[in-house]
């Protein structure tokens, strides 16, 4: 049972609420847009794109934080503006919509919301616009920096830096209740969990990431494990053939089982941080398994495999 | 289990070719009506079959298509 998900069904439908009311006061054209782009985020539809940990992030971490749920709420409506914010800002460097000048306005618009909600938390004199300046200037420099060759393994935790900004929730949560002593462990924890994060986006993105040069993890591991330099050698094919033909795949979720592991005695601290990541975890671990299974069939013949994929038992 | 019982339909094959002289000799001739009539198992036809019997100096090496990984699905 996903309690991380469920448990705060009535929360998300009070936030989510609330977005929709904030964004219909926007001026147009940019209202029916700004509602549009919340609509494909909007984890209550059916058929959005989710990201979780960005408006959970400070339900999860109450444990450990002790905020209330009211507060917890208004931090996970700050952080939906400023995710949409980001995700704007991802669309027109990755992909230069032909209405950039409209969605560059848009992202203005939630920008300046994001920033309303959380100084309404927190006076300009508080140490959060300090972590607020960090979080921002380490997501400045992993997005310039994309696509620069670098050791995955050496340095996971530069995987955490682009996503760094939704810390913004669980530091101010700390700063809100009084317990700033706990910023650098909540800190730690909740990158932790984004690099495994990033881990499973990247193996769902691999394909469109070599076909488009963005950086990709699975793909870095790949190349480190095959003594590649760059990844201008790495072919669609031979990827496929790594993680078929040997333990490439397992390695890699392996890195995402043992950094589990290492949060286990984080558990008590934020339950529902914990299972999350161990949601991720396994989405790496039964893959691997999954594609070791597939082999096993297919190297006995295409009608062995197809006879496993087909037929109901 | 379940995984087991799809391979074990496979073994089922050879096997009933094995000792059943009729049934292989359908399956060599039309492998896709052979194992509809046998196993009420239908491979589409647009798949196409073919059967091949060794012998005790005759061996053949299947080589099966390069696996594809197909893109997950996810939401988080």
């Amino acid at each position: 049972m996903k309690d991380w998900k469920t448990r705060y069904d009535e929360d998300l439908q009070d936030v989510f609420t609330e977005a929709i009311r904030i964004i219909h006061t926007y001026p147009e054209p940019l209202k029916e847009r700004g509602q549009r782009y919340l609509h494909a985020f909007n984890p209550l539809v059916k058929e959005s794109t989710k990201n979780y940990i960005c408006y959970l992030l400070p339900c999860w971490m109450r444990p450990m934080t002790g905020v209330d749920a009211e507060t917890a709420r208004s931090l996970s409506l700050a952080n939906v503006f400023g995710m949409l914010y980001f995700f704007v800002q991802d669309d027109l460097m990755d992909t230069a919509p032909s209405e950039w000048k409209e969605e560059l306005a848009l992202g203005n618009l939630y920008h300046s919301t994001f920033l309303r909600l959380y100084r309404e938390q927190f006076d300009s004199s508080s140490p959060f616009w300090d972590y607020y300046g960090t979080y921002i200037a380490e997501w400045s420099v992993s997005v310039a920096t994309e696509g620069m060759p670098y050791d995955f393994e050496a340095n996971p935790s530069r995987l955490a830096k682009k996503s760094g900004p939704v810390k913004l929730a669980s530091t101010g949560s700390f700063l809100l209740s009084g317990r700033a002593e706990l910023i650098e462990a909540g800190s730690n924890y909740v990158e932790n969990v984004l690099i495994t994060l990033q881990m499973v986006d990247d193996w769902m993105d691999w394909e469109a990431d070599l076909a488009d040069g963005s950086d990709n993890s699975l793909l870095s591991f790949i190349c480190a494990a095959l003594s590649l330099e760059n990844r201008e050698s790495l072919t669609r094919e031979l990827v496929n053939e790594c993680l078929y033909s040997n333990d490439i795949f397992h390695a890699f979720a392996r890195m995402a089982r043992v950094r589990h592991e290492q949060l286990s005695t984080l558990r008590h601290d934020s339950p529902d941080l914990y299972d999350f990541h161990e949601s991720l975890t396994l989405d790496l671990v039964n893959a691997a398994n999954s594609l070791h299974t597939k082999k096993k069939s297919l190297i006995r013949g295409g009608l062995s495999q197809w006879l496993s994929e087909n037929i109901k038992f | 289990m379940q995984m087991d019982q799809k391979q074990e339909l496979y073994n089922q094959i050879i096997e009933k070719a094995w000792s059943d002289a009729a049934f292989k000799a359908k399956l060599l001739a039309d492998p896709h009506a052979a194992i509809l009539e046998s196993f009420n198992v239908e491979i589409p036809a647009d798949i196409q079959l073919t059967a091949l019997e060794e012998t005790p100096t005759k061996f053949y090496i299947v080589i099966p298509p390069n696996p594809e990984v197909s893109a997950p699905n996810g939401q988080w």
